[in-house]
């Protein structure tokens, strides 16, 4: 599904030049849960939005199933995310001045496919699988941190993407809240969604069926379990 | 989609309501002045457009080059000048004379005074303006026939009947009944031409002695004339070759010679005269085309300066939005998507201030007509509505505000957006164009505030400048010359001299406001260059003192002197003049012209004093040089004046009794100077005031879009005072850092602006012939009135920002 060859981040300001990502390797096939750890700096961010899109490597070649990402013009790509991925984020992300179904319906906005009805439908399917359904005509700042980060969930959910990326999706959240988004992210991988996740949780790495160890923008581990 | 755009539109205007509505209340106050002065606009640039085949109809204009005098436009040409240009020139289809005329209507109780107009009969194959009743083509053709408006009908025949009944009018003195053969529309407000009452302009209906003088001869300028010329470029082919008509058809008639200096004819069609007229004699209700230009700069600017805010605020505000569009993008946005709901944004903002811009306009315009005495309008659909002038400024502002932001806040990289705390707002470039844009703003605003100011210096100059004469304390009565007081003048300004309250009482032939001008050629011996022109002024006893006009040399006329009196026959009788005439005649200095000879006509006269010169005209009309003749007898078309002390209704209604016996069936006017003048003056102030507000609006959207900036820019700079204060910054430390960042556009604008405002306003009051001088307090209370009310506007935010605690500031991020 995602092929990652030589892949390079550098960041340059006007003296400095510091690379994020250097010479990454890295394939990822269906269905698979990948935690991504390491320490802070170390690139692991940037490699989930080189991975997500949302950033465009330096050097290297990204291929995702058979579509070469790097040479991919910005709308295409804009178009792959929307069909294709989920984001979850630290930070929830989530934008206040809409509702939480308002929110979450933003994943299926820029799809373009589906009709007004269809759209409420999956809307209320992904709100009652994370459990904020009657949290729907709610403002995100009257939520708690978990349920606001079960509302990105369902938002990054709802377009039933192949591939859903998580930034650290516990690092704000109490340890209870925290094994309830694990919990659904397990879920979601068992029934077929690959997962990447960044985390700084030994524990939450040890649930992923692969880990991947980075150190100053490379990987420094690989190592898959058994189920 | 588009219910998701408007969903999140109207959350997010509801959640930033400040921005809102400083944004929105910038649009509308800018939408409304600028609907406002383009109907003030519109309504001056589409004068007489609305007669039929107004491009066709030409009046013949006369520019008079009198030696000695700066040369005059003026719509008065002689009588006999348009049948002679239709008999020389084939083009001309049909024209038609217009003469006012003073009538006077008697009704079952009462006499009434009347404005009418003596036309030619082919009046109506000139104008053909919308007839009511009756037919327009024989309706002039019956010397006792009377045409009338609607208006008027209702006045005289309150049944509403008027076509084929009579109405006895008393025109010059003659008593006689006139049929009423049709009956025409009221002429709307945008028209050169005043009618009311239309009667035939007939040779026969004048005294046999005035005839002549009236119709025969080239020296007398008391008719305006229009023709009907409707090939192309015809009407140009006759004033290429106005100068032959001159020579082959011109008698001297005392003109000056040559006459082909003297007279410049032209023929203009009707859409262009009321412009024209500004540059002349008919000043009066003319507009100015350079002022009407400069509205429509000002409705334009105000309308830029509104769409600056916008795109200020939208951008300053963008850092806000940055995370919502990370979002968006990484949710699989694309740019394009993007831009498209920021312009709809924008173009939606844009047309809920149109709405709230109509409505302030709505509400405006009573207060503006009863303020200017306008009868501005706004009509919605139609050839003239406001529609689509309305939209296009909507879809202009909204897509030329609306660009920038959105080209901006769409480019925001989402990682870096999402993976940094700290928001971008736009970059330093952004910061740069949003610093560029303030300034625009105050420069434009400050420009108008100076010119307003220089404006307001003007008017208030006019309205109080030292005319000359002294213009309090006086009534003026133009119906003195009416023959109903034939042989009975003398005895009534006696009267009136010996009333309590009057400190003195005269007669002239010129008086303020007057378009009436005598002629006289005078001649120095042994002064070489061309016999002047001078305006010739006969007056009564105690004119001098009446009209309160002061002596620079000399002395006044004395009744007693038979030397001074042109009534009387001894030679060489004594004139006095103007300093102009002063000048204009070659002396040096008044003094040095008493007791000299000047030759009038040929015959010799001696100077015997000087006044000072007064105005009695426009402020914008040079003040011609004059020569004062004194007669004891009555003097032709003289209007009397009357200086008095204490309450003007006490002295009016003593007067008014007095006339009354004198003259029972004539009815009593007397007008103060301000208001005979009142014309010159009015037009300019109102203009002036449009203008006023104008610039005080584009100054209250320049504070709004400060303040919004200052709201923002302070929010983002909490963190950076917060370290400042760690440091050990005091409150007022950072204070002086936060106030001075928004002075500072606010004196550079003021660098620019001065010399701009400085250039235009020499150029405007150059059209003045009485001008304010341009004072250094012009251009200093603009200013600091802008640098007032910048502090102002970004006082609460500073201080709040500067007196935060430095942990929390840190905090905030």
């Amino acid at each position: 599904m995602i092929a990652l060859s030589g892949i390079e981040r550098l960041y340059r300001t006007e003296e400095v030049e510091t690379a994020a990502l250097g010479q990454i390797a890295l394939e990822i096939s269906q269905g698979e849960f990948v935690a991504v750890t390491g320490p802070s700096g170390c690139g692991k961010s940037t490699l989930l939005n080189v991975i997500g899109m949302i950033d465009r490597p330096t050097a290297g070649r990204y291929m995702f199933y058979d579509q070469d990402v790097c040479a991919a013009s910005e709308r295409t790509l804009a178009g792959l995310r929307a069909r294709h991925l989920g984001f979850i984020f630290q930070t929830f992300n989530l934008i206040d001045e809409l509702t939480i179904t308002e929110n979450v319906e933003l994943g299926l906005v820029y799809r373009r496919t589906l009709s007004g009805a269809e759209r409420r439908i999956r809307v209320a399917e992904a709100m009652d699988r994370v459990g904020i359904a009657h949290r729907a005509r709610h403002f995100p700042h009257q939520l708690s941190g978990g349920q606001q980060q079960r509302a990105a969930i369902a938002r990054a959910i709802v377009g039933h993407p192949e591939l859903i990326l998580a930034d650290e999706p516990t690092g704000n959240l109490d340890s209870r809240n925290g094994s309830q988004v694990m919990d659904i992210l397990q879920g979601l991988n068992a029934q077929g969604a690959t997962l990447v996740m960044v985390t700084h949780s030994p524990a939450h790495a040890d649930m992923a069926g692969r880990v991947v160890e980075m150190l100053d923008g490379r990987i420094v581990a690989d190592v898959r379990r058994r189920a | 989609m588009p219910g998701h755009h408007m969903r999140t539109l109207y959350r997010t205007l509801n959640r930033h309501r400040l921005y809102t509505a400083l944004n929105i209340a910038g649009l509308a106050v800018g939408i409304a002045v600028f609907l406002t002065l383009m109907l003030t606009v519109r309504f001056e640039t589409g004068f007489n457009r609305w007669i039929p085949d107004a491009d066709s109809i030409h009046r013949l204009n006369l520019t008079l080059a009198f030696p000695g005098r700066p040369s005059q436009f003026t719509s008065n040409v002689q009588a006999v000048a348009m049948p002679a240009l239709a008999a020389d020139y084939p083009q001309i289809e049909a024209y038609t004379r217009l003469m006012g005329a003073s009538v006077r209507v008697r009704l079952a109780d009462r006499t009434v005074m009347q404005r009418a107009t003596r036309v030619d009969p082919d009046f109506f194959e000139v104008f053909n303006l919308p007839v009511v009743a009756g037919d327009a083509s024989t309706a002039l053709s019956d010397p006792a026939s009377v045409v009338l408006t609607e208006t008027l009908t209702g006045t005289f025949f309150p049944n509403g009947q008027a076509l084929g009944e009579t109405l006895t009018l008393i025109v010059g003195g003659r008593e006689s009944v006139y049929t009423v053969t049709a009956v025409i529309r009221d002429l709307p407000p945008q028209t050169s031409l005043r009618i009311e009452m239309l009667i035939p302009l007939n040779r026969a209906d004048f005294p046999l002695e005035e005839q002549a003088r009236l119709f025969d001869v080239w020296n007398n300028f008391s008719t305006t004339a229009y023709a009907r010329i409707s090939e192309p470029g015809a009407a140009e082919a006759i004033n290429a070759d106005m100068e032959n008509f001159v020579i082959r058809r011109v008698n001297p008639d005392n003109l000056p010679a040559p006459l082909v200096e003297v007279l410049r004819y032209d023929f203009m069609a009707l859409p262009h005269i009321h412009f024209a007229d500004a540059r002349g004699h008919d000043a009066a209700g003319a507009a100015d085309p350079a002022v009407v230009r400069l509205l429509a700069l000002v409705a334009v600017m105000t309308l830029a300066l509104a769409a600056i805010n916008y795109i200020n605020l939208a951008t300053a505000r963008s850092s806000l939005r940055a995370r919502e569009v990370a979002i968006r993008k990484t949710l699989g946005a694309t740019r394009g998507a993007l831009i498209i709901q920021f312009l709809s944004e924008a173009m939606l903002l844009a047309l809920l201030a149109a709405l709230f811009g109509l409505a302030l306009t709505e509400l405006a315009l009573p207060v503006i007509n009863a303020y200017g005495g306008t009868q501005l309008a706004l009509t919605y659909v139609g050839p003239d509505g406001v529609l689509p002038v309305l939209l296009g400024a909507v879809v202009g502002v909204g897509l030329g505000a609306g660009a920038w932001p959105a080209l901006v806040i769409s480019r925001f990289a989402p990682a870096a957006v999402l993976a940094s705390a700290r928001s971008p707002g736009g970059g330093r470039a952004g910061a740069r164009v949003r610093s560029a844009l303030v300034l625009a703003q105050f420069t434009i605003a400050l420009i108008f505030a100076m010119c307003a100011a220089v404006m307001l210096a003007q008017n208030h100059h006019m309205r109080h400048a030292d005319l000359g004469f002294e213009r309090d304390g006086l009534l003026i009565l133009e119906r003195f010359s009416w023959p109903d007081l034939d042989g009975r003048r003398a005895s009534l300004l006696d009267q009136f001299r010996n009333t309590p309250g009057v400190i003195a009482a005269t007669v002239s032939d010129r008086s303020p406001a007057t378009g009436s001008i005598t002629s006289a050629n005078a001649a120095r011996l042994g002064h070489s260059g061309a016999e002047p022109s001078l305006v010739m002024e006969i007056v009564g006893e105690d004119y001098f003192a009446a009209y309160g006009l002061r002596l620079a040399a000399g002395r006044f006329f004395d009744a007693d002197n038979r030397l001074d009196d042109a009534a009387s026959e001894v030679d060489g009788r004594n004139v006095m003049l103007n300093e102009t005439a002063v000048r204009t005649l070659g002396f040096p200095d008044p003094q040095a012209a008493i007791g000299e000879p000047v030759y009038l006509f040929g015959n010799r006269v001696t100077v015997t004093g000087v006044v000072r010169d007064a105005r009695f005209r426009s402020p914008r009309e040079v003040i011609p040089p004059v020569l004062y003749r004194y007669s004891s007898g009555d003097i032709e078309g003289g209007v009397a004046a009357v200086r008095h002390a204490g309450d003007p209704a006490g002295i009016r209604a003593r007067l008014e009794a007095l006339w009354q016996e004198a003259a029972p069936v004539l009815p009593f006017e007397a007008e103060t100077a301000d208001q005979l003048l009142h014309a010159y003056y009015a037009p300019e102030d109102h203009r002036s005031r449009l203008f006023s507000l104008g610039a005080s609006v584009a100054m209250l959207i320049g504070a709004l879009g400060l303040y919004g900036m200052a709201a923002f820019v302070t929010a983002r700079r909490i963190r950076e005072i917060g370290i400042r204060k760690t440091l050990g910054a005091s409150t007022g430390d950072a204070l002086r850092l936060l106030i001075g960042q928004f002075l500072r556009p606010v004196v550079a604008a003021s660098v620019i602006a001065a010399p701009s405002a400085f250039w235009i306003m020499t150029v405007w009051l150059d059209r003045f012939d009485d001008r304010v001088s341009l004072s250094v307090l012009h251009f200093t209370v603009p200013v600091l009135g802008a640098l007032v009310i910048a502090v102002l506007t970004v006082l609460g935010h500073a201080v709040a920002a500067a007196r935060a605690e430095p942990a929390r500031a840190l905090r905030a991020n």
